[in-house]
């Protein structure tokens, strides 16, 4: 189902947690809502949940306004970040609250949703008997169970350690194509929002900085904030506006546009990080392979691009 | 409606009998019963109240009230300093034996409180336990008097108070950073001199906190002071007892009240500052 | 060093209730002068009516008192730790917590004008007794409860009541379903702290309760006035059995779990 969101506002005291924001998630789309801390993606997932009202905006879910309806009556679920499961219930009856609430029958989608999770025969523990893991799975087919049309997820992944991360991550991509739902995820962590989403949507000081499909946003950052923050990114300001440079866009060899100065070098496993100085004293970082050479630092290089690779930012 | 009834349960046990206690402070006695008439007659004050003027004009009562602060006080400091090694020396054991420990200084409790000064009057007095045994070691030939000095008093006291400053101790003192103590003594700083620049700064807010936790209800105590301190040097509870069960003079006692609870006003709202920083 | 100060503390308050206990044990009429060993004082204190109406008083003042307390307690935490702002709030928290450091002398008077002065205007409540006793002590204990239930409202978080308004819980559901049974263990143990308190109480009924209404403390107070008696000291061995008992079986099943 769809999410619309319009001119949203919120303040908490002297704090403008969302800031006139408009949004769109598809039917079915897999959205990262991403952005730092005080960016206002989390106060946007608990004001589409419904645990605070906003200042000014409006919220549509499918063709219906939110405005007023309480949590329990609104057709999205959430994940919670600490996963919030009822510590003084069974894993079953967990998975079963939202069931039993609208009077659904209960055992038979439990014992399916156990299974779905990896997780058949563990519906008697209590949650403190799972491991973060575990839990995390048990939180989302809670929050599945009654089939909401969309799925509100807040850091899903933050609380496990890296190695699961990823596998994690990669579930929650199939559950998600499986179902259909469309998900909402808020996360700070951009490796999790480029690998897993359709769309990505980036947020600064309660505002949308840019939305679109992780390549697009990667390779044409609208602003310096969404360069900046998404990867290393070099910033040239000319007498034609401010333009961003990836690193591994720029190549070091004895021809090109601009004369420069070898600084420190660092091997970082993957690839190597060339601090270069031009001759009006920028710095800029050129990333070369793995495997390549790299230049003896204070050699002097010359530094090129093709024409695609500077992308010119918004002010 | 559950605020409704909460703050109903409040205005009713709690503000209203407060309220009427400042309000017969400023009655006239009068020899019916209840034994006072209110001020406020048909919409005119009547003159007659003489609490506030006895109050403050008879040095018996400000001596009451500068005798209980006085033991308040020494209560509450043994309290701290009996309390506050008692703490780290529970927390220096292994943890699953603190429990226990724990348990040991709560339990005295449970024979409850009257008991546990019939057991001080056992100890104390002439023909008491603590005299016998002095007059079979020969120490003594005559009883050592005990019961009914402010010495055994203060016994009494402590032991009853001492629990309320361990507890709220202790546990400020588990929830301390230890590895602060660690990094001085990686730093070259000695046990003593961790101790002095770490622990006890760092812990300061909390004695002052548990001192102030004794000191405040140790200030109105009645029972303990009732049988094991001297008769005529009463105490600001005492007092009020007295004045309320013995001469009847309600104005008199609730006024008595009222200067008690200003006397511990600062010392409370200075633990309410205490307790809202930490 | 601290161990030893521990070692001279718990000493220091073990010693005289150690004595107390052993002393039960003398055949002397004395308290404190040993005159052999002897159960006698087992045997007059089960036979003494007067210390078992008053015990058996005392026991159900404190049931009734700390029940009333958990009630009336828990809805003022839950009113704390749950309502945030409201008008008056700060009037409403000075008032909660005021019974907890008012000195209990002056608690009892006012309560007892308090329940003079209704009597005068309404009737009710007819004389002190029972009644009025139970409930000076269920404001003491209410205070007690709010401070226990409040802190664990406030260490639990909203998040778990969120979670189940999003699953579809109303606000009555959600309170019955999540709210109560993780209060549960802090009004428990409200419950005892009021019981405790209520059963331990001289000052509050010496002012509000009647001449048919003589609790146990009331009772050893007015005894311990006239001098120390040897039953009280088999009494006292009789609730140190009881508490120890309490205490090991407490620690025996948080060990297993």
């Amino acid at each position: 189902m769809s999410l619309r969101v319009e001119g949203l506002h919120k303040r908490f005291g002297a704090i403008t947690a969302l800031d006139g924001l408009d949004l769109e998630v598809h039917p079915g789309e897999f959205l990262a809502l991403l952005g730092g801390s005080g960016s206002g993606k989390s106060t946007l997932l608990r004001l589409v949940a419904g645990f605070e009202t906003p200042d000014a905006g409006r919220i549509r879910i499918g063709d219906r306004d939110m405005a007023g309806l309480p949590p329990p009556r609104r057709p999205c679920a959430m994940m919670f970040q600490s996963y919030a499961l009822f510590p003084h219930m069974s894993v079953a009856e967990n998975i079963g609250y939202g069931l039993r609430r609208a009077g659904l029958p209960e055992r038979a989608r439990v014992e399916e949703l156990l299974a779905l999770i990896g997780l058949a025969g563990y519906g008697a523990r209590r949650p403190a008997q799972l491991s973060g893991g575990q839990q995390q799975r048990v939180a989302l087919a809670r929050a599945l169970a009654t089939r909401p049309p969309l799925l509100l997820l807040d850091e899903p992944l933050a609380a496990l350690d890296a190695g699961l991360r990823a596998q994690t991550g990669a579930e929650l991509r199939r559950l998600q194509r499986e179902t259909g739902t469309s998900f909402v995820m808020v996360t700070h962590d951009q490796a999790e929002a480029l690998g897993l989403a359709d769309r990505i949507a980036l947020l600064a000081g309660g505002r949308l900085e840019q939305i679109g499909p992780p390549r697009e946003v990667y390779a044409q950052p609208a602003t310096r904030f969404v360069a900046e923050f998404l990867g290393a990114a070099n910033l040239l300001e000319t007498a034609d506006g401010v333009f961003a440079l990836r690193p591994e866009r720029l190549r070091l060899g004895a021809t090109g546009r601009l004369a420069a100065r070898v600084g420190q070098v660092a091997f970082r496993g993957d690839d190597w990080s060339v601090a270069c100085v031009t001759a009006a004293g920028q710095l800029l970082r050129a990333t070369l392979p793995g495997d390549a050479v790299p230049p003896e630092p204070d050699a002097a290089v010359m530094l090129d691009w093709d024409d695609g690779a500077m992308v010119r930012l918004r002010a | 409606m559950i605020r409704g009834m909460a703050g109903a349960w409040l205005a009713l046990l709690v503000a209203a009998p407060l309220l009427v206690v400042l309000a017969i402070a400023f009655a006239i006695p009068d020899p019916g019963l209840p034994p006072f008439r209110l001020p406020l007659q048909a919409g005119r004050w009547v003159e007659g109240n003489e609490s506030w003027a006895v109050l403050t004009q008879d040095g018996f009562y400000l001596a009451a009230l500068l005798r209980s602060l006085a033991l308040a006080g020494a209560t509450a400091g043994l309290c701290l300093l009996l309390s506050y090694p008692m703490a780290l020396g529970i927390l220096s054991a292994a943890p699953e034996r603190r429990v226990l420990l724990l348990a040991l200084v709560v339990l005295p409790l449970c024979i409850g409180f009257v008991l546990r000064m019939a057991a001080w009057v056992g100890l104390l007095r002439d023909s008491g336990l603590i005299n016998q045994a002095l007059q079979a070691l020969g120490v003594i030939t005559e009883p050592w008097p005990m019961l009914y000095t402010p010495g055994g008093l203060l016994a009494g006291m402590v032991h009853s108070y001492l629990p309320f400053a361990l507890l709220p101790l202790y546990a400020a003192l588990a929830a301390r950073d230890l590895r602060l103590e660690e990094a001085a003594a990686d730093l070259g700083a000695g046990a003593f001199t961790v101790f002095r620049t770490i622990t006890l700064p760092g812990s300061a807010a909390a004695g002052a906190a548990a001192f102030l936790l004794v000191f405040i209800p140790a200030a109105g105590e009645f029972v303990i002071p009732a049988i094991l301190g001297a008769p005529d040097a009463l105490l600001a509870g005492g007092a009020i007892w007295q004045e309320f069960f013995g001469a009847r003079d309600w104005p008199l006692a609730a006024a008595a009240s009222v200067a008690l609870l200003a006397a511990l006003l600062p010392p409370l709202v200075l633990w309410q500052r205490l307790e809202r920083r930490r | 060093m601290t161990r030893w100060v521990l070692a001279l503390g718990l000493g220091f308050l073990w010693a005289p209730v150690l004595l107390m206990a052993a002393f039960a044990f003398s055949e002397n009429r004395q308290p404190f002068v040993w005159g052999g060993f002897s159960w006698r004082w087992f045997v007059a204190l089960a036979g003494n009516e007067r210390m078992l109406e008053a015990a058996a008083l005392s026991l159900l003042v404190a049931a009734g008192a700390a029940s009333l307390a958990t009630l009336a307690g828990g809805a003022l935490g839950w009113v704390l730790g749950r309502h945030g702002r409201f008008a008056g709030r700060g009037l409403f928290g000075a008032l909660a917590a005021a019974p907890l450091v008012l000195p209990e002398v002056v608690t009892g008077l006012a309560l007892l004008l308090l329940f003079v002065a209704l009597e005068q205007l309404t009737g009710w409540p007819r004389g002190r007794g029972v009644l009025t006793l139970l409930l000076a002590h269920a404001s003491l204990g209410a205070a007690y409860v709010a401070v226990v239930v409040q802190g664990r409202l406030a260490g639990m978080g909203r998040t778990l009541e969120e979670a189940a308004a999003d699953l579809g819980a109303g606000p009555g559901v959600v309170f019955r379903t999540v709210t109560l049974p993780l209060m549960a263990p802090s009004l428990a143990a409200g419950w005892g702290l009021a019981f405790l308190l209520s059963f331990d109480d001289v000052v509050l009924a010496s002012f509000t309760s009647g001449p048919g209404a003589t609790t146990l403390p009331l009772l050893l107070f007015s005894q311990l006035r006239m001098g120390p008696t040897p039953e009280a000291h088999a009494l006292a061995v009789v609730m140190l059995a009881v508490a120890g008992l309490g205490v090991a079986a407490w620690y025996a099943w948080s060990r297993r779990r």
